[in-house]
């Protein structure tokens, strides 16, 4: 009887250490899923940005290669008096424009790769932020002629920041504003909340950001629904984003369906952390 | 028929893009017009009554398939409807031709594939 007992006893044990074992193999092959499905977003991940990327830099490309067929065709018929000075200034302005663009686009690449890195650097000076507000919102004019776009902006406002990192976050949210805005006008504002945080905000009348949506935007590669045909790499939130709180400051989005979105930049004057 | 009569609509978001080739257009010849969305689209296409319209499939305020869908139900076949895509593959170009448009041309455009619609006239 005694022996029986042992060899339950012991046949139990083999059990349960069979159990154990199926268990941490179960768990294993389930990690290495995860992992498996991890590597497979990845891989699409970087394929979808390859294929972002590339049909980015098709606008600029596309345009300087007309742009030099054209001209070609001109000098070709002969037709010198095309080439006046004004006409000549205006190929400058595009010439400039199309290099910008694919600038911007490369700066956007190696901005995501440095963030990652954890390699982004902020060179802070004093900056007077009305006037660099600005300068953008006035190139952003000769761009968008057929939006209205406003500016009102309280003088004074002087902090240090990294004045191009600055203005890159506003360049990213009027872009935004203006592409996703439906059309209608878009205004800039920049004041100083009561507790003296420099608050420089872009609101558009579009259709507005879903609550579920409202997160979600500033992730790496996200884009709203229904705007995957639209330019952009879908990097300028997320890049904003870590460019403010590298500032110390943050981003805060108002939104409601169908009544537009405000974008608030919050920065302190000084380097220090936000509570 | 007049090289006068022979117009365009251009539609495309990016006023660089929409400057240099409706420049291209009229050096060879054509009459055009320039929508920089979806909306100046309908309206130029119903006043300007063009033979043709050259469109990006990417505008702000409308998917340019919708557009597209639009525009052929408005305009029947007599609008030939020719979309640009910067994005490559069979997809975008299925979609673009489910949606009723009847050439489909990818960015960057040469000199080549433009010419192939729009011969010169002069």
């Amino acid at each position: 009887m005694k022996s029986k007992v042992r060899s339950f006893t012991k046949l139990r044990a083999k059990s349960r250490a069979l159990e154990a074992a199926r268990a941490a193999h179960q768990r294993l092959i389930a990690e290495l899923q995860r992992t498996q499905a991890e590597l497979a977003r990845a891989l699409t991940l970087r394929d979808e940005f390859m294929v972002m990327v590339t049909h980015e830099l098709r606008t600029p490309l596309g345009v300087m290669a007309l742009e030099v067929m054209l001209r070609q065709q001109r000098l070709a018929k002969g037709d010198l008096a095309w080439f006046s000075p004004e006409r000549l200034q205006s190929m400058l302005d595009k010439d400039g424009r199309q290099v910008r663009s694919m600038t911007r686009l490369i700066e956007d690449m190696l901005d995501v790769s440095r963030l990652q890195h954890g390699m982004l650097s902020i060179r802070r000076c004093r900056t007077d932020l009305a006037e660099l507000a600005r300068h953008v919102v006035a190139d952003f004019e000769d761009q968008y002629r057929q939006v209205p776009l406003s500016l009102i902006a309280r003088p004074g406002i002087v902090g240090d920041w990294d004045d191009s990192r600055i203005a890159q976050v506003l360049v990213n949210l009027l872009s935004n504003a203006l592409r996703y805005g439906g059309g209608a006008a878009v205004q800039v504002e920049v004041d100083l909340t009561d507790d003296g945080l420099a608050r420089l905000a872009v609101t558009d009348q579009g259709p507005g950001i879903q609550a579920e949506d409202q997160q979600r935007i500033f992730q790496p590669f996200e884009r709203l629904p229904g705007t995957s045909k639209a330019p952009g790499l879908g990097m300028g939130l997320y890049i904003s984003q870590q460019l403010v709180q590298a500032h110390g400051g943050r981003i805060v989005l108002h939104s409601e369906p169908s009544k537009g979105a405000s974008f608030e930049v919050l920065l302190p004057l000084t380097p220090t952390t936000l509570g | 028929m007049s090289s006068e009569d022979i117009r365009v609509v251009l539609v495309d978001d990016d006023i660089d893009t929409c400057e240099t080739l409706s420049s291209l257009l009229q050096f060879d010849g054509y009459s055009v017009r320039v929508a920089r969305t979806a909306h100046e689209a309908i309206i130029a296409v119903n006043e300007y009554k063009p033979v043709c319209a050259l469109l990006d499939l990417g505008l702000p305020d409308l998917d340019g398939c919708e557009l597209s869908k639009r525009l052929r139900a408005a305009h029947g076949s007599d609008l030939v409807l020719i979309a640009v895509t910067g994005r490559s593959g069979d997809k975008a170009h299925n979609e673009a031709m489910a949606a009723g448009v009847d050439h489909v041309l990818s960015k960057p455009l040469s000199q080549e594939s433009l010419r192939r619609f729009f011969p010169p006239l002069n």
